[in-house]
């Protein structure tokens, strides 16, 4: 079960920090397929956020194929996001410590690799990383 | 959440006026607040907000017009068991205990869910045995809410209901508020002067000013339908050329330059000048700077007698 | 009943419960209500033990239905009256008034003041106080209608205080009539004690109380309302008074002079409420009050010279209510008072079905 944690101050929409925080649990493995979403009314309650922008929310990740509402049961996850290479212990994840330890002792500090690492991304993704992905601390 | 679908929305007001003794607190208001809706009814002091609370509670009568709670009469009294009113200043029996309150509740109201009541008591930490009397502001404000959601009515019309709560209590009321309307999709109408309180909360808009309605409609579309512009400022002062084919809500001049909160006609472009989508608080904050800002009302806040001005 | 929400259930086991505004009116009287009925009980306390003391030593005095104003001056042949010195009997007679005649007419004066502490403290703060603080609000947005609560809130209280004024008038005209025979001077038409005995005395309860709660529900605000009902009571019953000797036609009865027994059976006269008037009769048998020659008091000469140009013969004329006019009188006392008590309760539902308050 994910906790969403409301950021009132960060400018993001309320639901789009919910659909935001619902995938990086998917993609970190937190919620698997058949894992049950709290309820709305769970949500609202620990919250105190609008119970419609909690379903607006579901109703995005149901629109992206992500979540299915089962009447009178709750929303559950359809399918994961977590993919092999993102997972704690991947190859991938190994190379990128390899990769930052050997910065730190090029002399770049935290700020420096994070501005690095943005600029690869941005130049390899292109500009899709929305401000609500800022905020979330590493998990591992 | 349930959905319920009243096609004459929970309030229905057209040409409602009231009138006191010192002068008219209302006057020509018409709008519509669809069922099911978190609805911040925002204003300066003495902007009219408690008399409209009061006349959709039935606790007043119109001088002119009508207000309909779904569909009825405010005074009818069918009205009566579908509304909860928390009024601003908290009206309870003081020599009763928080128990003997609930009780009053129990026995007044037919659809009385009890295990509701306690639990919004519980949560904030008020005694069941305590006397009303003695508890603070906050705990009275808890012991009020709780009577409101035990009376399992469709819509809770409570007025500044968390201006004397801590913040802890606040967030952990707002929480019971919101799970109740979650969970019957009860609607909620709270009055308040500061709205931050109510950020994320309201889904819906109630602005009002000098006893009318300025805006009103979903939060969302409200927020979309403005934009704040930074240009030039005109030579000879007063609105620049680029701005007036748009509905101008407010100008401030810096220096050489000048912000506009607008309601844009089109695309609102224009040779230099930077547009944002303005946040809610800046597009209140626009329409209580300028009191004479033309009012706007979203499709669904309108009534037959509402002027279209968006 | 139910329309106010009387709703009596006995679960197994359990006594039966008040339920919905019964319930909530009796909570917030409860107090009230205590206090009420503790003042009921002291009162009939006192009562009682007063009547025991007083026909104990009636008895024990053998002067039952006996008074110091007999015309013949006996008492089961006794002379109570003797020309020299003094008598057992006259002892025991003087005594019993000195004893008896001042409990008897205060507690008859504590009881004619309770319509108005009714009203001045039941009466105005039951929507006075309501309306003052805002409590009225927490109950009209409940699902109940103002104008059960209305009704609700008048009739309990209604109830409960015309059932102790009830049990005080009946204990009271009890003694009054074990004490009435021997005191046969009180006078039984004045405020005391025709206003504290009989059905009138329980009449006055329910106007005064609604009396005090129009007085709140209007001015919305309790010591006005207070100030308002204690005058207004007041002054009703002193109109009251001041109607009571109009309510029948009082009997005017002849004698040759003043002084002398006029030509009714002597128990009648005695028993009867007199000093309404009197005067002289002229030849054709008109009257001349004795006040119209009131400003001619300088000397007997010049009041006898008034009297003669009004064509005044020595012959005396007096009104009087005879005993049997008592209950006539206190019937039509307590319809002129249920009357009132109606259309004051009238007022308080219009008002409140207008949506004023």
């Amino acid at each position: 079960m994910v906790e969403y944690r409301i950021d009132r101050r960060s400018g993001v929409a309320t639901y789009l920090q919910i659909v935001q925080q619902t995938k990086q649990a998917l993609r970190l493995g937190l919620l698997e397929p058949g894992d049950r979403l709290p309820t709305a009314r769970e949500v609202v309650a620990a919250t105190a956020i609008n119970p419609n922008t909690v379903l607006k929310a579901y109703r995005e990740l149901e629109r992206e194929g992500l979540v299915e509402p089962r009447p009178g049961l709750g929303t559950f996850v359809r399918r994961s996001l977590a993919r092999p290479g993102a997972a704690a212990d991947s190859p991938l994840r190994a190379e990128l410590a390899d990769w930052t330890d050997r910065a730190r002792a090029a002399g770049l500090d935290h700020e420096d690799v994070t501005a690095l690492v943005a600029s690869v991304l941005e130049e390899r993704f292109g500009k899709t990383a929305a401000p609500g992905e800022r905020g979330h601390e590493e998990n591992g | 959440m349930t959905d319920e679908i009243d096609a004459s929305g929970a309030l229905e007001a057209s040409g409602l006026g009231k009138k006191y003794r010192r002068g008219w607190a209302l006057r020509d208001v018409a709008f519509r607040l669809p069922a099911g809706r978190i609805c911040a009814l925002v204003g300066p002091n003495g902007s009219g907000k408690s008399t409209l609370l009061s006349l959709a509670a039935g606790l007043l009568t119109p001088t002119t017009g009508t207000l309909r709670v779904f569909g009825r009469s405010s005074d009818a009294p069918g009205a009566r068991a579908r509304i909860a009113f928390v009024a601003q200043d908290k009206p309870l029996y003081p020599r009763f205990s928080v128990a003997d309150t609930l009780r009053l509740g129990r026995e007044l109201n037919p659809r009385w869910d009890q295990k509701t009541a306690e639990r919004v008591v519980a949560e904030g930490e008020v005694p069941l045995s305590a006397r009303v009397g003695s508890l603070s502001g906050g705990q009275r404000t808890c012991v009020a809410l709780a009577m409101a959601l035990g009376k399992r009515a469709d819509l809770l019309l409570l007025d500044e209901p968390m201006s004397d709560q801590d913040p802890l209590r606040r967030h952990r009321m707002m929480g019971v508020l919101m799970a109740e309307a979650a969970e019957r999709g009860t609607g909620v109408v709270i009055s308040t002067h500061v709205l931050a309180e109510l950020d994320g909360v309201c889904d819906y808009l109630l602005l009002m000013g000098g006893g009318r309605i300025r805006l009103a409609g979903e939060a969302d579309a409200i927020q979309a339908a403005h934009r704040l512009v930074t240009g030039p400022r005109a030579a000879g002062g007063g609105t620049p050329d680029a701005l007036a084919r748009h509905t101008v809500v407010e100008t401030r001049a810096t220096g050489r330059q000048l912000t506009a909160l607008i309601r844009p006609a089109d695309a609102p472009a224009g040779d230099g000048w930077i547009v944002t989508e303005p946040s809610l608080e800046d597009v209140l904050l626009g329409y209580l700077r300028a009191p004479d800002a033309p009012p706007l009302f979203t499709a669904d806040a309108r009534t037959t007698g509402t002027e279209v001005e968006a | 009943m139910s329309a106010i929400g009387i709703r009596v259930r006995a679960s197994a086991g359990t006594r039966p419960r008040v339920r919905g505004l019964v319930w909530l009116v009796a909570r917030q009287h409860r107090a009230a209500l205590w206090a009420g009925l503790a003042v009921v009980v002291a009162i009939a306390a006192y009562i009682v033990w007063q009547r025991a003391e007083m026909m104990g030593y009636v008895r024990a005095h053998d002067i039952q239905g006996c008074t110091e104003q007999n015309w013949e001056g006996l008492c089961h042949g006794r002379d109570i009256d003797p020309r020299d010195g003094t008598s057992p009997t006259a002892d025991a007679l003087r005594h019993l008034s000195d004893t008896y005649r001042t409990p008897l007419l205060n507690t008859g004066r504590l009881l004619i003041a309770l319509p108005a502490l009714i009203g001045v403290f039941i009466g105005a703060p039951l929507f006075a106080r309501e309306l003052e603080t805002g409590t009225h609000r927490l109950v009209w947005t409940q699902s109940v209608g103002r104008t059960r609560w209305l009704i609700a809130k008048l009739a309990l209280p209604l109830t409960a205080v015309t059932t102790g004024t009830a049990v005080l008038a009946a204990l009271y005209t009890w003694w009054w009539r074990a004490a009435r025979p021997q005191l046969q001077d009180i006078a039984w038409g004045t405020a005391v004690p025709f206003d504290a005995t009989g059905p009138a005395a329980v009449a006055l309860a329910p106007p005064a109380f609604l009396l005090g709660a129009a007085a709140g529900l209007l001015l919305r605000r309790t010591v006005p309302a207070m100030a308002v009902t204690l005058g207004a009571t007041a002054g009703v019953q002193y109109g009251l008074d001041a109607l009571r000797p109009h309510l029948m036609t009082p009997w005017t009865v002849v004698s040759d002079a003043p002084g002398a027994f006029p030509s009714i059976p002597r128990n009648v006269y005695f028993t009867a409420w007199r000093d309404l008037g009197g005067g002289f009769l002229t030849r054709s048998g008109e009257k001349v009050p004795l006040d119209r020659c009131s400003s001619a008091t300088d000397s007997e000469d010049a009041w006898n010279r008034c009297l003669e140009r009004f064509g005044a013969t020595r012959r005396w004329y007096e009104e009087l209510h005879p005993a049997s006019h008592y209950w006539p009188m206190q019937w039509t006392q307590t319809g002129i008072c249920l009357a009132a008590a109606v259309a004051l309760a009238a007022v308080c539902l219009w008002w409140i079905r207008r949506g004023r308050a």
